[in-house]
């Protein structure tokens, strides 16, 4: 870390590639577009490289990097997409299903959850990802995201009881 | 409840972005770089030239104050001849008439 800090180039690319998977995952899982994703990493990092003399630990710098690209995904999503504020039950209520093709061409469970997750809001999105992909507790969320713990946990919970109907419905869709 | 979890955390597994991702953010830190390089070398110049162009302002103001000075002292001893060539009429005019 301190060698990257000063200027060791051989350095931060091993920071670069010890953590690259982690950044690109919770913005692939949460944006759903991998070029975009990538793009987001590499800001990620370049963000990181102008401040890497802040960082104060490996600890701090997994802590770092989860925020900044939780952070940054959630305002790409809203600068793409300026959605109407509505509960997240009438949000999934009104998003289309797959198409045909799609259950036809993604018949994995995985692909199908993903696809599902991928129509939660954001904030609901993202503290999805980070407890499933980064397997961090609702506290750890809430302090990344700054949100109170009870509005994590209800969060999961709801997110969760909908994606299990969801897919319900897509299992028996596809069993047809 | 569990099981799903299991298919989320499946679902949402770490995956690797493309091969040559750490060599592209490398590279970019680097074009970053150089662009403050430049910065750096157009602030020097701006500077240099602010020190010229304010070094010359000075030295012009300095030589007009100076000119100043140089009047004001002039109309000083001016007058003061013109008192002390006045004492010297009047003295002298009190000689002859003596």
């Amino acid at each position: 870390m301190a060698r990257s800090a000063s200027g060791d180039d051989a350095a931060f690319a091993a920071i670069v590639r010890d953590h690259q998977a982690m950044v690109f995952s919770i913005a692939y899982h949460f944006l759903r577009d991998r070029a975009t994703a990538e793009d987001l990493a590499q800001d990620v990092f370049l963000h990181l490289h102008k401040n890497l003399r802040a960082i104060q630990s490996p600890a701090h710098l997994l802590y770092w990097l989860r925020k900044v690209t939780s952070h940054r995904c959630i305002d790409q999503s809203r600068r793409q997409k300026l959605r109407p504020r509505i509960s997240l039950t009438e949000y999934l209520e009104r998003a289309p299903e797959p198409a045909a093709s799609f259950q036809m061409a993604d018949p994995l469970l995985a692909g199908v959850l993903r696809r599902l997750i991928a129509r939660l809001p954001e904030r609901s999105r993202m503290i999805v990802v980070l407890r499933f992909q980064e397997d961090l507790e609702p506290a750890e969320i809430a302090g990344m995201l700054d949100i109170p713990l009870g509005t994590v946990k209800s969060n999961l919970h709801r997110s969760l009881a909908l994606l299990r109907g969801k897919l319900e419905r897509e299992r028996k869709g596809i069993a047809k | 409840m569990r099981e799903f979890e299991d298919e989320l955390r499946s679902a949402l597994r770490r995956e690797e972005p493309a091969p040559d991702f750490a060599a592209r953010v490398l590279a970019r830190t680097k074009s970053k770089r150089a662009p403050r390089r430049t910065g750096w070398v157009a602030a020097a110049i701006a500077a240099c030239v602010l020190l010229s162009v304010g070094g010359f302002e000075y030295r012009q103001y300095e030589g007009r104050k100076a000119k100043r000075e140089l009047l004001l002292a002039l109309e000083i001893a001016g007058s003061k001849l013109n008192i002390a060539q006045k004492k010297i009429s009047t003295l002298s005019q009190r000689t002859i008439h003596e």
